[in-house]
């Protein structure tokens, strides 16, 4: 009876911390990343692994270089930009979370100085969101935020 | 036929031999009674034990987690709203690759020509600040 007990505790335990697993960090990454077929350049930095698979499910190219990257903290509420290239970056708002309501993002996309596109966008573990810039050269810019 | 008859007949074929109803009964309630006291593997399942209380709670636990895993998350979808006109914003969930995707379309290729953050009174000759991955617009 002692030993379920304890093996009860010790599930219980674990549980919560399962629970809690799938919500967001209070941090995002945010990378801008050149997709292109050709040799990327010796010294570039490539995408790990498992996001190169889903960039390359999604977008289909070959290599992907890491232009630039940027971490934004959630808790503070306020804009915060990320400007990898003079001709296309990228505004986040993290907005004041509600208890018990998952927080949300505001995003806005700029092209040449002007917005392009905004919209939402609810940060979670292991659920990268990307977006689709333009082409550039031979390949194309793409922005990859994800949940730290 | 009565049920003296029927009674009086089976003693006659069938006689009751001296402790038969003993012995049966004992070999009755033995039967009857195992299960509670030889206490099987699964005794426990159908009488309230600390053993059942705690298996019952471990699994209550356990039921959120699965269905975290199994049911899929209950992710609300990015939001994509076009700003220009010519350019459309898509969003969408893409299963293969495990992630959120807004698709803009319609949008200019980037360049390596200067762009308006370019100072306009550029002095020629002044030093070049080398740029990363040999692309002039990254900072």
């Amino acid at each position: 009876m002692r030993i379920s007990l304890r093996f009860l505790a010790l599930l219980l335990a674990f549980s919560g911390l399962g629970i809690g697993a799938g919500f967001a960090g209070e941090k995002v990454w945010v990378g801008l990343y050149m997709a292109e077929n050709g040799p990327p350049p010796p010294n570039a930095v490539l995408a790990p692994e498992s996001l190169h698979r889903s960039l390359r499910e999604v977008f289909g190219f070959k290599h992907y270089e890491l232009i630039k990257a940027q971490e934004i903290e959630l808790r503070n509420e306020w804009e915060q930009w990320f400007v990898p290239r003079r001709d296309f970056f990228i505004r986040l708002e993290p907005l004041r979370r509600q208890p018990g309501q998952p927080r949300f993002i505001n995003y806005e996309i700029y092209k040449d100085g002007f917005i392009v596109a905004k919209g939402q966008y609810e940060p979670w573990d292991g659920m990268p969101l990307f977006i689709n810039g333009p082409d550039f050269h031979q390949g194309r810019l793409i922005f990859v935020l994800d949940a730290r | 036929m009565h049920d003296s008859e029927l009674k009086k007949l089976l003693l006659e074929t069938c006689p009751v031999r001296p402790g038969q109803e003993g012995r049966a009964w004992t070999a009755l309630q033995a039967q009857l009674y195992r299960p509670q006291q030889a206490r099987s593997g699964w005794g426990w399942l159908f009488y309230p034990t600390w053993r059942g209380l705690a298996v019952a709670a471990v699994v209550l636990a356990l039921i959120p987690i699965a269905g975290n895993f199994i049911g899929g998350r209950p992710v609300a979808l990015a939001t994509a709203d076009s700003q220009s006109p010519g350019v459309y914003a898509t969003a969408f969930y893409s299963r293969s690759a495990q992630a959120q995707v807004v698709w803009l379309n319609g949008m200019e290729p980037a360049t390596d020509k200067p762009t308006y953050l370019d100072p306009t009174t550029d002095v020629s000759g002044s030093a070049e600040t080398p740029q990363p991955a040999g692309y002039p617009n990254s900072l």
